[in-house]
């Protein structure tokens, strides 16, 4: 007597040619499905709540992958922590080589006759960065239209130097060491974090930070609180900003960007 | 979940798969290349069956924490290769999962390879087109190092603890002076082609010599190698001694009249063995400390 042709063995052979075939199919839709990761843009229309670092239970970001970026459209602040106010406005923005351009304009309450510059704890950004090493270099401090050297400019341990009396400076430099890569994401999505490298500053001075480029997709501040972490705000079609500035001494941003191309 | 815990949760996950990866490809390998007669070996099948269940649980768990933890999108978390990739290993899953009998059922020689070692290469290919290989200067060379590497690490580790699950109950010491030749010439190719494709591949993403040396993921990597050394040097030690237990142990069953009394002695006792299992552990301890190191290279690999 011949063994019936949909004996067990059988039938699992083709519910596994099934199974198999359906995944290859499913393989096929989802290359032709997703989109190839491209600049993106925030949508100006939402809140951008953080993708990265935001609380599971809040609206992910919103990002418009658009084929063609907006033309710029980056409103700097004319007023407020670090401008018009004592305080930090702190504004960076991502390079292709996945280092940062970043000013920093200090605003004080009182003159001060000298500077600290130290490199920045960025571990407080996220476990992530517990292996980072962040630098800074062509570091360019003015005081007025007058500069003040730096030693080789640059910045991997705490540097001090005497400036004329003032309330206001202003330093530019570029941060490498800071971003890493998201993995499993789409190619180029990594972290920045992003901190002051001016130091020894009042605990309780307000900080603004600003992520100005076209991919920048979210910002967010581990330091604070699980339900105020997601505090970026658009600013223009192309930057972020703090939606509340932030402590001197909780001035922690993670900023979520896809690196740009060359 | 605390944000914190999100690379942790993605390293955790990133360990089991690479284990589910080693358990399954490295018995398969063993299978086809080492051990065709081992293929109903009842060790070697749970090895190869949780490597299914672990490299299932982590595929699907990766994609998971990122879109439910991270809160990112299918269009974030996925490029249209790695999204591809996803699928075609899930598909080549369920066909060692649905097919795992039929492989065991019969001989795995000549064209019966052809289906466990598809698997292996398929989930190896999938495993390269969602690493750091793809994109970027040197993308050809990253590639074919990765794909090389990810293949050479579960035929030599995949194969170390198919040997070790082997050895370990003493059921088959008779047979091991065929399979022990066999194994470290598998052995002997792998740890060749990883430290050509582990260099290369080194190189590539770092950049150059210097850019290695001088960074993070260069400190990690040569962690890594450190602990490859010492794995050789154990993996060494802990063949010798197999090779010559084995030698022992079938030379005597063959000489003695009375096989099967001395066949126990030197199969289910003696200092030996009990040294052999404490290298041969060792060795998969150091083989999970390279696992551990792999996984964090992900993290500190520039960009």
């Amino acid at each position: 007597m011949s063994r019936p042709q949909y004996s067990l063995p059988n039938l699992r052979r083709f519910l596994g040619a099934c199974v198999v075939t359906a995944f290859l199919v499913t393989a096929v839709a989802a290359y032709y499905g997703t989109p190839e990761p491209l600049p993106a843009s925030v949508d100006t229309t939402s809140d951008a709540a953080a993708a990265t670092g935001g609380p599971a239970d809040q609206a992910p970001a919103t990002v418009t992958i658009e084929p063609e970026p907006t033309a710029a459209g980056v409103e700097l602040p004319s007023e407020g922590p670090g401008v018009s106010e004592p305080g930090l406005l702190l504004i960076a923005a991502p390079l292709p080589d996945g280092t940062w351009d970043v000013s920093e304009q200090v605003m004080l309450a009182k003159p001060t006759t000298s500077l600290t510059l130290a490199p920045a704890d960025i571990s407080r950004a996220g476990s992530q960065f517990g292996f980072a090493r962040p630098e800074a270099t062509s570091v360019q401090v003015s005081v007025g239209e007058q500069p003040v050297v730096i030693p080789e400019a640059r910045v991997i341990e705490q540097v001090s130097a005497d400036i004329p009396s003032t309330t206001r400076f202003e330093i530019s430099y570029r941060l490498d060491g800071a971003t890493v890569t998201t993995v499993p994401s789409t190619a180029r999505r990594g972290i920045g974090a992003i901190m002051p490298v001016t130091s020894g500053l009042d605990p309780d001075l307000p900080v603004v930070v600003m992520v100005v480029g076209e991919t920048v997709l979210s910002l967010s501040c581990p330091e604070l609180s699980l339900s105020e972490r997601n505090c970026g705000t658009a600013a223009g079609d192309e930057a972020m900003i703090l939606a509340e500035p932030l402590p001197f001494g909780a001035a922690v941003v993670a900023a979520q960007i896809d690196i740009p191309r060359l | 979940m605390n944000p914190d815990l999100l690379p942790l949760a993605l390293g955790i996950n990133r360990v089991i798969l690479y284990s589910g990866y080693v358990l399954l490809a490295g018995t398969f390998t063993f299978w086809s290349l080492v051990w065709p007669q081992g293929r109903k070996d009842r060790h070697l099948l749970i090895l190869s069956i949780a490597g299914i269940a672990l490299t299932t649980i982590a595929t699907v768990a990766g994609p998971m924490i990122d879109i439910w933890i991270a809160g990112m999108t299918w269009a974030e978390v996925f490029s249209p290769i790695s999204a591809a990739a996803l699928f075609v290993r899930l598909a080549a899953l369920a066909a060692a999962a649905f097919f795992l009998v039929d492989i065991v059922n019969y001989p795995i020689a000549s064209w019966r390879r052809a289906l466990p070692l598809t698997i292996v290469v398929a989930i190896a290919a999938t495993m390269v087109a969602s690493s750091n290989a793809v994109g970027g200067p040197w993308e050809v060379v990253k590639l074919v190092a990765t794909m090389g590497h990810v293949i050479a690490t579960a035929a030599w580790l995949g194969g170390l603890v198919a040997l070790a699950a082997v050895l370990i109950p003493r059921q088959y010491l008779a047979e091991l002076d065929k399979v022990i030749p066999r194994f470290s010439i598998i052995a002997a190719t792998s740890v060749v082609v990883l430290l050509v494709t582990g260099t290369l591949h080194a190189l590539a993403i770092a950049g150059g010599f210097q850019e290695l040396v001088t960074s993070d993921y260069g400190i990690v990597f040569f962690i890594k190698v450190a602990i490859f050394g010492a794995m050789l040097l154990m993996g060494n030690h802990g063949r010798k001694y197999a090779n010559g237990v084995a030698l022992r142990a079938a030379a005597a069953a063959r000489a003695s009249k009375e096989a099967k009394i001395n066949h126990d002695k030197l199969t289910k006792g003696g200092p030996g063995m009990h040294s052999l299992a404490v290298a041969m552990g060792a060795e998969l301890a150091i083989a999970f400390g390279i696992l551990l190191t792999t996984s964090l290279l992900v993290f500190v690999a520039p960009h």
